[in-house]
């Protein structure tokens, strides 16, 4: 170490030159961090539930992409021309994005473009990017195949065999590469001139883009910059391509929504509300229209809480669409921008309250951007003002806070350059890191200040090589304790805890290396001047109260365990309270949009999350046996029933079963009998030949069927869901507890004997997490105490030592997760790094302490009086860390989350009770089991006068204060 | 217009012309008249394949085809043998709307809707409207250029419905330069290229041009149906009553 020092002292600029170098290549990497808000980040990806998910999304559909959006008057009647008049615009709106057309489309983009002389070059082949060769079937095959040479022999997907590889994701792609449009003649324009320019439809979509871009405020007369003018084009450029893949796949609303409508001579899907021979819906205006539009809504059984929701006296009074995406790259953008066109039409007579996974990411993403913004300059501040406090010195100040600032950008810049995601348990990582790595520039900073009158002597750089030197076993012991508690949250299944392990630790020794290579080479160019000034942290009141607290924890050293002991058993207590969540439900503050919104729409509409049940009839068109849907039709009644509705929160389900169902009332006069699964499998397949639903994406299941039922008619697919009931929120513990119960009904049940099953799909990622959770917090504790007790019984060679060691992290844990378990607060993915950041951070008091303590013995002090004097040394730069690693953390609870805010609140809790256990506790065992850190043979075979005379001195000196 | 609209009931009933050179000169409406001149049999019996690739995964249905023309209105049955019995009844006259009849496996006989024109036929990639005659006069033409297709010079010809409820909104056809006859169409929807139906194999029986194999693919490689003409008979007798609700219905 000491060569290393020596270098970085010795040749200052290029360690400077090599910093800034690293610097630059890594802060090239923070433009690549993209913010995951999905759960699927999280989940390790050979586990079961992930693999059976991932299948089951290639299949039938992934539920990221579903958003259902509850439709309320606001203060006003829902069925009035107004109100339809509104949702038919929004829907039409939408219905833009479900079905493409160039000539629109390309004539509204020339429009925006033309008007401002904005330029653009069309690449060469505008087809090709969407032309996926169809390699599935050679043209030789196809001849053997016409000629009778060959039989078909379909290849078929096992969704249910996890070795079986997985089909690659078929995105949809936009017809073209998005466009580089040319400003160099850019002619300014006004908001007026640009909707004159544009039609009805046009204008509809300019609302929009205006109020993405920020520009909705500008009135007529606002004449666009160039800037300005470049948001609103790249935004409709956004549109045009997401539009071209048709960004929307399935679009159930309750006015271009489809019923299944029989009639004598067919089954067609027919939309709710028509249209005339123009293409004009004919929105109903009077009551009677109304009440004619209300029965159709009826006789629909399946809409009754997807479509419409009604009051107790049976009257609807709520509507309600549901968007389901396309597979595209896209989606987040997508998602976003009809999540802006719904909440548009909000405050215009209609309340939209949008929920389900897209809108928890949507938010989950903002709220993680906000975050990011905030915690990092919050926590630089109150770092900054510690340094302040505790130097008062501009280099006391400035080369940590560089040291901080550079630990981030290497540590954020490497997780860009390697594609790690920023998931909301990464995003607090640089405040984490703000906090840790000041420590490191405060011990050197503070031993050059405390060193600093003999380091100004002749030889600047040998004393100040001398002074770094001494201090740099703390630093790196102090770091590797950090590295080692973060380290083991690396082996945890959970991914972002697995990134989060991996690039804190990272970031640990980063800080420790970049403190290093920075204070030592500056201090080295600019050693100041001698100072007459008290060197290093001087604050008397705060001194002597630690002193005194120090004696007492002697005086009283039973008495301080006994009541530690106490307070231990009770946090014990309390941990066996403690329960384990991951809904993303409860990340979210009680008054936030997502969970007032989660709750109401799930009341209105039965659930906003769901969860798939896959069945495998284990031949091909088995799905359309009469007896297999009236088992799965059964199953689907059974699992929302009343007692598991109460017990599990399991609120709707839907499946093929419906479907037929519908088709068979509509294909016999609407007659509510014939609600059920006809008798014979032949008109089961008559209905499906019948029913020219679209299949847009040509998968041989019209798409209204595609959530219902696999390719081949073989496996089926009972959509299940659940949300907040009564007030209680669907827990990963509930959600668990409910899959148990729906597959001990699935082997209660003969029928499906020999066919294979499973659970699987987003609701079920989140219950997954929880067992991971629970798994990686023993393994974490248990393999970061050992290592701990090894490090410092190796540091030590004493047993006692080694095992007192443990006691401050051990008790502010057990405090910690106690006070948890009584006050109800659960156990999640951002909590569970609490232990191992308590840890690894927590350990460096502890150590600070015990080796004061064991440097005054083996200079002759006896062991109280080595404890006492620890207090100067040790005690003040403890509370001096721990002030700003408490203050630091604090930040964290000015989150959007509330499960940040309380991991917030409890690692500054743990960081309160980490320092006061190391400064009171550990010294009261230290002294009550007469720990003597190997130093005892020493002592008693080596008297020294000299060493004598030491103690005399030193105990007079801590005598007199 | 034999392009496309002719997929199933005037299939190959074209007939070899010898063409001036006259070629460049000539208009939209011209070649198209030309296109449409070629004969195509009063009456035909053929054996199809019809194969339909969805996301690999393949069907093979077959079935028998009848067709016969009185004046300029056409009559055509599809019996499908194997692996369903549905079949397909399809009534064309001149300034009416096509009628279309399906027969579902249990034996009922369903009409098909004409808001269903453009939904998939037999789960194919080819429409109801796709098996219907077309009348050239129901349609405006406009030459856009050349073009070859596999190797054949062609003229290049934009098609658009007259008038309200077209399926498409345009389609492209490309008509041979020599034989007029077709070899590519072009279909759009709101603009945007959707599908192309590739001819092919072209025969002469009896003098008239039959194409063997018809191709439809989506524009964005998605899947695609293939017709295969097995066996063709043409000018037949077939009797007017094998041609109605009653005969789709045994």
């Amino acid at each position: 170490m000491k060569k290393l020092i020596s270098f970085t002292v010795n040749r200052p600029l290029p360690v400077l030159l090599f910093l800034l170098v690293i610097t630059v290549i890594m802060f090239t990497g923070i433009p690549k961090l993209r913010l995951e808000p999905s759960s699927e980040a999280l989940m390790p990806k050979d586990s079961p539930e992930y693999l059976y998910n991932m299948r089951m999304k290639r299949i039938f559909g992934d539920s990221r992409l579903f958003m259902l959006t509850l439709i309320e008057p606001d203060n006003k009647d829902l069925f009035t021309k107004e109100s339809f008049e509104l949702l038919n615009e929004l829907v039409e709106e939408v219905e833009e994005f479900r079905v493409f057309n160039l000539d629109r489309e390309q004539k509204r983009l020339e429009t925006v473009c033309s008007l401002a002389s904005v330029t653009f070059f069309d690449p060469e082949e505008p087809e090709s990017v969407n032309k996926s060769k169809n390699e599935d079937i050679s043209d030789e095959m196809i001849d053997s195949l016409l000629m009778g040479d060959a039989e078909v022999s379909n290849e078929y997907f096992d969704v249910f065999d996890l070795e079986a590889p997985l089909p690659a994701d078929v995105f949809i792609k936009p017809i073209r590469p998005r466009r580089d449009y040319q400003f160099e003649n850019y002619k300014a324009i006004t908001r007026g001139e640009l909707e004159n320019a544009l039609d009805h439809a046009s204008n509809r979509q300019l609302t929009t883009v205006l109020l993405r871009t920020g520009l909705n405020n500008a009135n007529a007369s606002h004449r666009f910059s160039e800037e300005e003018y470049r948001l609103i084009v790249s935004e409709f450029e956004t549109i045009f391509l997401l539009k071209s893949a048709e960004a929307v796949k399935l679009f159930m609303n309750p006015v271009s929504g489809e019923d299944i409508v029989g009639t004598k001579n067919s089954l067609t899907p027919t939309d709710l509300i028509e249209e005339d021979e123009y293409g004009t819906r004919k929105l109903p205006e009077t009551k009677e229209e109304f009440a004619i539009y209300k029965q159709r809504l009826f006789e629909n059984p399946v809409f009754k809480n997807t479509i419409y929701s009604t009051d107790k006296s049976g009257e609807i009074d709520s509507l309600a669409m549901t968007i389901q995406l396309q597979v595209i790259r896209e989606a987040d953008t997508a998602n976003k921008y009809l999540m802006d066109v719904i909440t548009k039409y909000n405050g215009r007579g209609l309340k939209m309250l949008p929920v389900g996974v897209p809108v928890f990411e949507r938010y989950i993403q903002d709220y993680m951007a906000r975050d990011m913004k905030l915690f990092l300059p919050l926590a630089l501040l109150v770092v900054i003002l510690t340094f302040l406090l505790n130097f008062r010195m501009f280099r006391g100040v400035i080369l940590p806070t560089l040291s901080v600032i550079l630990a981030i950008i290497w540590t954020m810049g490497l997780m860009g350059h390697i594609g790690i995601p920023v998931t909301m348990v990464v995003n607090i990582l640089p405040t984490i890191l703000v906090a840790v790595g000041s420590s490191y520039s405060i011990h050197l900073l503070n031993q050059f200040l405390h060193d600093r009158n003999e380091i100004h002597g002749s030889r600047i750089k040998q004393n100040l090589i001398r002074s770094m030197t001494r201090i740099s076993v703390t630093v790196l012991l102090a770091a590797l304790t950090t590295f080692i508690g973060f380290s083991t949250l690396s082996i945890n299944q959970v991914v972002s805890l697995k990134h989060f392990g991996i690039f804190s630790a990272i970031g640990t020794v980063f800080a420790c290396a970049i403190s290093f290579m920075l204070i030592p080479p500056v201090l080295s160019l600019f050693p100041g001047k001698e100072s007459n000034k008290a060197s290093g942290i001087q604050n008397a009141y705060l001194r002597s109260a630690i002193e005194r607290g120090g004696r007492f924890a002697t005086n009283h050293a039973a008495a301080v365990i006994a009541v530690s002991l106490a307070i231990a058993i009770g946090g014990i207590i309390g941990l066996t309270h403690i329960n384990i969540e991951s809904s993303p439900i409860t990340q979210f503050h009680d008054d936030s949009y997502v969970v007032t919104s989660d709750s109401h729409v799930s009341r209105k509409l039965d659930g906003t999350v769901t969860f798939n049940l896959m069945i495998d009839t284990g031949k091909d068109g088995g799905v359309k046996d009469p007896e297999f849907l009236k088992n799965i039709d059964e199953t689907a009644e059974w699992i929302v029933n009343r007692k598991n509705r109460d017990r599990f929160n399991l609120l709707a389900s839907y499946s093929f079963a419906d479907v037929i169902k519908r088709m068979n009332k509509a294909m016999n006069a609407e007659d509510d009998s014939f609600y059920k699964i006809p008798g014979k499998q032949s008109v089961i397949e008559d209905y499906i030949m019948l029913y020219s639903g679209e299949d847009r994406n040509s998968s041989g299941i019209p798409d209204t069927m595609e959530r219902f039922v696999a390719p081949h008619y073989r496996v089926a697919n009972i959509i299940i869901k659940t949300g907040t009931y009564n007030g209680r929120i669907y827990s990963t513990k509930v959600l668990l507890e409910s899959v148990d119960n729906i597959n001990s009904y699935m082997k209660s049940r003969k029928y499906f004997n020999g066919m294979q099953y499973t659970i699987a799909g987003q609701a079920i990622n989140y219950a997954v997490l929880n067992r991971l959770v629970a798994w990686g917090q023993v393994v974490t504790i248990s393999l970061t105490l050992i290592i701990i007790f090894a490090i410092i019984f190796l540091l030590f060679k004493d047993i006692r030592a080694a095992l007192i060691s443990l006691i401050p992290i051990s008790f502010s844990i057990i405090v910690v997760y106690g006070t948890m378990g009584f006050l109800d607060i659960p156990l999640d993915l951002p909590k569970s790094i609490i232990a191992a950041i308590t840890i690894g951070i927590g350990i460096d008091d502890t150590i600070h302490m015990l080796k004061t303590i064991r440097t005054q013995m083996a200079e002759g002090m006896p062991l109280r009086n080595a404890i006492l004097a620890s207090y100067g040394e040790a005690g003040m730069a403890i509370v001096y860390t721990s002030i700003a690693l408490i203050l630091g953390f604090s930040v964290l609870m000015l989150s959007q989350f509330k499960v940040i805010f309380y991991f917030g609140w409890l690692v500054a809790m743990n960081m309160t009770a980490t320092t006061i256990a190391a400064l009171f506790i550990l010294p009261a065992a230290a002294y009550l089991f007469k720990v003597n850190f190997g130093l005892e043979k020493k002592e008693k075979t080596a008297p020294d006068t000299n060493l004598q005379a030491t103690i005399l001195t030193k105990n007079k000196a801590i005598q007199r204060g | 217009m034999k392009t496309a609209n002719r997929i199933l009931i005037s299939i190959a009933a074209i007939a070899t012309l010898t063409v001036s050179p006259l070629i460049s000169q000539e208009s939209a409406d011209a070649i198209m008249k030309k296109n449409d001149g070629i004969p195509s049999g009063q009456s035909f019996k053929r054996e199809m394949t019809l194969l339909v690739i969805k996301q690999g995964v393949t069907e093979k249905k077959e079935f028998t085809g009848f067709s016969k023309k009185q004046g300029r209105s056409r009559r055509s049955l599809m019996q499908f043998t194997h692996p369903t019995e549905m079949g397909f009844l399809v009534w064309d006259n001149p300034g009416e709307e096509s009628q279309q009849w399906i027969k579902l496996s249990g034996g009922r006989v369903r009409r098909i809707a004409s808001t269903d024109k453009g939904k998939p036929w037999m789960n194919s990639h080819f429409y109801n409207d796709d098996v219907s005659e077309k009348y050239i006069e129901d349609y405006k033409y406009e030459l856009i250029g050349g073009e070859s297709v596999n190797g054949t010079p062609c003229y290049k010809i934009r098609s658009v419905k007259k008038g309200t409820g077209a399926t498409y909104s345009k389609t492209e056809v490309y008509i041979g330069k020599e034989d007029y006859l077709t070899y590519r169409v072009d279909y759009f929807e709101g603009g945007r290229h959707v599908k192309t139906l590739t001819l092919t194999r072209y025969e002469n029986i009896l003098n008239i041009p039959t194409a063997r194999m018809l191709t439809m693919e989506r524009a964005d490689g998605k899947g695609k149906s293939v017709l295969y003409i097995k066996s063709i008979r043409y000018n037949i007798s077939i009797d007017d009553r094998e041609l109605t609700r009653e005969a789709l219905a045994k």
